[in-house]
């Protein structure tokens, strides 16, 4: 079924809406969860919410992409879960290897005392991946939305996996002296 | 601001990026009208072969993929322009694409082909003697850009051949060679580069980088063809020999991937004549690569320059020889030198291709495997050393 026939039975408040997403985006949303969450039951816990989210939202909301609107919740709700967590333990896997990565990008490398709006940060992500060549942008993409390991991104990307890590970090030092330039310090 | 906060903002980039590094998901190249002829083969191929056979042919080609990454030692040596190719989901009647190396010297290809039957699973060195008394060979080509270059069987790890598969034989010259049986050869084939459950032969290919084409993608044509002469050329198997279509395996598209390249020019060109013929030639630099290392000459005697079809005329390959004894006197002393203080010999070289400008690549490579670039730091030859900068890296 087509995004928009979705979206629109979501408006139409049809009980058909959550099944027809379950099965088109059901993998999608559970491959994203799974790569964030530390355990199988806490992946299928984020999906089931985010049939529950997109059932909110819609209406008021008309996405035009469903597969993003969609994964953005997943995303959003894994990586809250996974903040509880680590308030209490941190154990490995690759959001935790992402998130020591992305510590790089951090000017000074810890975490300063200025308070930043999580709006304004997003607005600035968005502009810096948006001038990315194309495939920095898909490697940064694949590694710090989609959370996969270098050697899956390798994979898709046809790439080594030493290409991979090497155009990752070259990306990540850009990013650090922009949000430098932005007065993220 | 943390690097949680960070990765939480991502969820603010543009849908279209998301989309954009989602478009290198290999679920989302799927065309539906092929996916219905993919489904129609994978059904035949299951039918045909077995459920068994189909799960083998599958291991098959990745077990080869392991083997043709071994032989590149790309994690020991960080080899960068090395590819692997997402498998199909379905083993595929046809040619299926394993790995790619691109170095400067061009690419070097690596893909099986089915079905190959056993009797065909031969190389050039095992010809058969007709009853006509002809000799046979069969030829195995990837045909790009209107040149047909060989592709040959791809083998890996030990073997050890038992002694009544090697022999020694002398030569018109009176030297003393040391061959393989044909027999011997197929053997090794037949446990190495074969799998008798889907009939699919694995199988390299190098194209050079003077023929490469001007683009970012590369249409190959794989076949085979029966010959009663054995081919001369380097890399071509040329159209002045009586040949006669096999098989045809059809054709593939390959992304050419980005060359791993050192590039070093001299300051000023080292400058050698030869005796034999007039005119002088200069080795202007070199190309570095994980496997092998290009030097760049200009020779001066547009006599030495010849086309790349069609069998050569005596003269000029006499006059080719001449130019290449030179050459591997001005490279007699070359030798890499890396950060560690180690080094490389590596004089002399084993073929050359001449580029549109009259450039001679002459190519070669003395060490087994591959060599970490990030730690080469020199190039020695003709009695001159020239430094090179070490590379950034990511580990820099």
């Amino acid at each position: 079924m087509e995004d928009a026939a979705i979206v629109e039975l979501y408006w139409q408040r049809s009980d058909q809406a959550i099944a027809e997403t379950e099965q088109k985006y059901g993998r999608y949303c559970r491959s994203i969860a799974g790569r964030i969450c530390r355990r199988a039951e806490d992946a299928e816990e984020c999906v089931s919410d985010t049939w529950f989210r997109a059932w909110n939202l819609m209406p008021d909301k008309r996405p035009s992409r469903l597969s993003v609107f969609l994964g953005t919740i997943t995303r959003s709700l894994a990586l809250d879960r996974i903040k509880a967590e680590t308030r209490q333990k941190r154990g490995g896997g690759e959001t935790d290897l992402a998130l020591d990565e992305l510590t790089e990008c951090l000017p000074g490398g810890e975490d300063p005392a200025r308070v930043v709006e999580d709006r304004e940060l997003e607005a600035a992500l968005r502009h810096f991946v948006a001038g990315l060549p194309e495939e920095e942008k898909r490697a940064f993409v694949l590694r710090y939305w989609h959370l996969l390991p270098l050697e899956e991104i390798a994979r898709r990307l046809r790439i080594s996996p030493g290409k991979t890590k090497s155009m990752l970090f070259r990306t990540r030092k850009k990013l650090r002296i922009y949000l430098q330039k932005e007065g993220y310090c | 601001m943390n690097a949680f906060q960070l990765l939480r903002a991502m969820n603010g980039i543009r849908e279209e990026d998301v989309l954009l590094a989602e478009s290198a998901y290999p679920e989302t190249r799927r065309v539906k009208p092929r996916r219905a002829l993919t489904l129609l083969l994978a059904a035949a191929l299951i039918l045909a072969l077995g459920a068994t056979a189909y799960a083998a042919a599958i291991g098959f080609r990745q077990r080869q993929q392991e083997a043709v990454k071994e032989k590149y030692q790309v994690e020991e040596n960080h080899v960068e322009s090395y590819v692997e190719y997402a498998l199909p989901e379905e083993a595929e009647p046809g040619i299926t694409l394993l790995s790619a190396y691109a170095s400067g010297g061009g690419l070097s290809l690596y893909f099986t082909v089915s079905p190959v039957a056993p009797e065909d699973v031969r190389d050039l060195f095992m010809q058969e003697t007709e009853e006509d008394g002809r000799v046979h060979y069969l030829m195995y080509t990837a045909e790009c850009g209107g040149h047909k270059h060989f592709a040959h069987i791809f083998t890996s790890g030990d073997w050890e051949y038992r002694p009544e598969e090697e022999y020694t034989w002398v030569d018109e010259g009176g030297v003393e060679l040391h061959d393989i049986t044909p027999e011997g050869r197929q053997r090794r084939y037949l446990a190495q580069s074969y799998d008798a459950e889907s009939r699919a032969l694995t199988l390299y290919t190098g194209i050079p980088a003077a023929v490469m084409p001007e683009v970012d993608t590369l249409t190959l044509h794989i076949a085979s063809y029966d010959c009663w002469e054995f081919p001369e050329a380097h890399s071509f198997a040329e159209s002045g020999y009586e040949t006669a279509l096999h098989q045809d395996f059809g054709t593939i598209t390959v992304e050419i991937p980005e060359a791993d390249v050192r590039r070093l020019s001299f300051p000023e060109p080292i400058r050698f004549d030869n005796p034999d013929y007039s005119g002088s030639g200069e080795l202007l630099g070199a190309e570095i690569s994980a496997v092998g290392i290009t030097w760049l000459f200009r020779i001066d005697d547009p006599e030495a320059h010849y086309e790349l079809e069609g069998k050569l005329p005596m003269d000029v390959y006499l006059r080719q020889f001449s130019w290449s004894l030179r050459m591997d006197d001005v490279l007699g002393d070359a030798a890499l030198r890396f950060a560690d203080g180690s080094e490389i010999a590596c004089p002399g070289f084993n073929s050359y291709t001449i580029d549109g400008e009259g450039v001679f690549h002459v190519g070669d490579a003395h060490w087994p495997g591959t060599i970490d670039l990030t730690k080469l730091r020199a190039v020695h030859v003709s009695g001159e050393t020239f430094e090179l900068p070490a590379p950034v890296s990511a580990e820099n």
